[in-house]
Formats: C-alpha cells, structure tokens, sequence
C-alpha cells in the first residue's frame, strides 16, 4: 500500500508542479485559449468537394434539417457555417444550427432565417454568438423554410449524415443525431 | 497535510507521473502520432489526371493552400499533384507558419517530374512542426509544366504573384478562396 503526500514539498525540492503541468499541457493537442492552432475550417464528414456542382443536387424540405457530422480538432472560437448551395439558390431563408454529439442546441445563425445566396457557391451563415467549441464530434443541420432553393449534399461514405424531420423553421431543438450514412442528406458544409 | 492512499504497492511520485507524460510527449513529438500525411486543404483528389483542375504553372507566382497539422511531426517534404504536363520546368515547395513567414523550402534545382503523379519535394532540412495552421506553396520558374489544384471548397487558397523563384520570402496568406489556385499537395 502507497501513499501520495499532496503538498507541494513532497513532490520535489523547489518544483513547482503546477507550471510543470501548464508546460506540459501546452505541449498537448487541446491546447489552452479561444482560437484553435489549426484554423477554423472544418468541413462535415472530413468532405471537401471536387467542384460547386458537386454532390447531389437536392431540393429543400420544409421542416426538415440536413444534417452531417463534423469533427473539430483543436479549441475552436466557430463563427459560423458555410454551406454549399445547389442548382436554384434565392427565395428560401436558410439557418445554420450547431449541434453537440448528443444532438443539442449549441449555436445558430439568425433564426429569422437568411435568404438563400447564389446557386452553386459556398454561402456563409454567421452564428447569432460565436461558439467556442473544444475537440471533439459535433453536427452541422441547414433548414429552409421553402422548397424552391437546393442544396448539394454528399452522395457516399460511411459516417453520419441524415435528415431530420418535423422540425419548425426557426426554432431548433434538439435531434437524435444520425448513426448511419444516408445518402443525399447530410450537406456539404465546412465551419469557419 | 493530506495524504491520498493509492491502489500501488509501491508509493508512487505525481512528479514520476509528470516526467513519464513528458517524456511521451517529446517522444510523440519526434515521431508524429498522427504520421506526416496532410493534405492541404483537406482535399484529396479523387484520381491523378482528372482529380483537381489542370493547372499552368506561372513563373514567379507561388500557388498556396491552408494546411493543418493535427499532431507534433517532423515533416520530410511536401508532395505535390503534377498536372497534363510535367518536365522542363522547375518545381519548389515551401512550408509557411500561420501568418506566412517561411519555415522549410525544398531545393530549385529539382525539375518538374511526371504528369498526372504525385512528385516529393523534400526540404533542405527536415521541419518539427507544432499542431497548427500553416500554409502550403508551390512555385515552378517556367510555364510548360502544369499543376492540380483544388477546384471548390470554402477555405484559404490564392496564387502569389510577384516572387522570385528560388529566394523563398514571406507572404500574406489567402484568407478565401480562390478556385485554381490552392495545389493538391499532402506533407510526408
């Protein structure tokens, strides 16, 4: 049987273990502070795409969320999400909602919604606040609330993406995530 | 005082524990547990002739991409997607910190090598890298051989005109992107 004197001057002559630890855990991955070492751009399932056409072309839902994993490296101060729109951009209004590994809320872009931008470019949706995310896996969901403007969603893989159904535009709540791949669901979508 | 009773049967020092952590770490930094293989961009081509767009080089531009490296390594090199036509020309990679100043550059006197394959362009001498951002170039002197670079995306690519080939200097990195213009490139 051992035992651990917790005070400082049994652990070493003069060492002061607390800047030992802060050193050491400076050297680690998940270092310390708001904005991550690796940058902020994260794209849902680890997808970058070929081109702006591509992946499936989709047509919106109502009350539905398109939703992809995404994995965050590092401590991450995220602005928002980037998403890339399909064939017919404009009309529609579009949010952007941050989702934990459980499925709950973290963070949304305007929940009024944002006009959906121009066919086939990546448009940009700023959080209502920032969110400072640690490491670890997340989910992004993109929501309109019409049926005139697409999305281009990933056509194959093996990791997370689906649709959530019987949602209200405008009022995110929580999800059960995806536990499978469903192709021409989760969207194309990098965080930044 | 306090004192905690541990499970060992043999007493055990937090500074024992501490140093052990250390040493894993210096270890980890030498060797990468993530290994070398970054793609910049994220991007990995889906074929080597058809896999980015086909790309001219421009003599005394430098086609740069974000690159993030997830773990401490020590990075050989930059490999690099050659486009429809390789040769004649000379090709360089440089490596850049977050904010553009120079890190590690392989040699000028390499020639451009085969089309449509990957070619290593390794550093006159090998780079520690930390996890972090960091920014990829490639440059040719000429404009016969041709590159793949990444066609779509939402991160920071740009071409960088205005250099001079071979004398590597500090650049204001993209912070969009620019279709054509970031290389298809991974570090080894």
């Amino acid at each position: 049987m051992g035992y651990l004197q917790l005070s400082q001057p049994a652990l070493g002559v003069g060492e002061n273990i607390g800047a030992r630890m802060d050193a050491l855990e400076a050297l680690q991955l998940s270092v310390k502070g708001t904005i991550s070492p690796q940058g902020t751009h994260f794209y849902a399932g680890g997808y970058v795409p070929v081109s702006f056409t591509d992946g499936n072309d989709t047509t919106d839902i109502t009350n539905d969320i398109w939703v992809n994993e995404v994995r965050i490296r590092g401590n991450t101060l995220i602005t928002g999400v980037s998403y890339l729109i399909g064939s017919v951009g404009t009309t529609d209004t579009v949010i952007a909602i941050l989702y934990d590994s459980s499925g709950n809320v973290l963070a949304y872009s305007a929940l009024a919604g944002t006009t959906v931008g121009t066919a086939e470019t990546f448009q940009r949706l700023p959080f209502v606040t920032a969110y400072q995310a640690s490491p670890g896996l997340y989910y992004i969901g993109i929501s309109t609330n019409g049926t005139h403007a697409h999305l281009q969603t990933q056509v194959a893989g093996n990791h997370n993406a689906g649709v959530i159904t019987g949602q209200t535009f405008g009022t995110p709540t929580a999800i059960t995530p995806p536990s499978t791949f469903t192709a021409n669901k989760g969207p194309i979508a990098m965080l930044y | 005082m306090s004192y905690l009773q541990l499970s060992q049967p043999t007493p055990e020092s937090l500074l024992d524990r501490v140093a052990a952590l250390e040493t894993l770490e210096v270890t980890a930094r030498a060797t990468g547990i993530d290994g070398q293989h970054f793609y910049a961009g994220t991007f990995v081509p889906a074929s080597l002739s058809t896999g980015g767009t086909n790309t001219q080089g421009v003599a005394n531009a430098i086609w740069v991409s974000e690159l993030r490296i997830s773990g401490n390594v020590l990075l050989t090199g930059i490999s690099v997607l050659l486009g429809g036509t390789g040769g004649t020309d000379h090709i360089m990679a440089i490596l850049y910190d977050q904010y553009g100043n120079v890190l590690a550059h392989s040699a000028s006197t390499t020639v451009v090598g085969t089309l449509h394959t990957f070619q290593r362009l390794a550093f006159t001498a090998q780079y520690q890298a930390s996890p972090g951002l960091y920014y990829v170039g490639i440059t040719t002197d000429g404009t016969t051989a041709y590159i793949q670079t990444q066609p779509a995306g939402d991160h920071a690519t740009s071409e960088i005109t205005g250099q001079t080939f071979g004398t590597p200097t500090a650049i204001t990195p993209p912070l969009t992107f620019t279709a054509a213009t970031g290389p298809v490139a991974m570090t080894y």
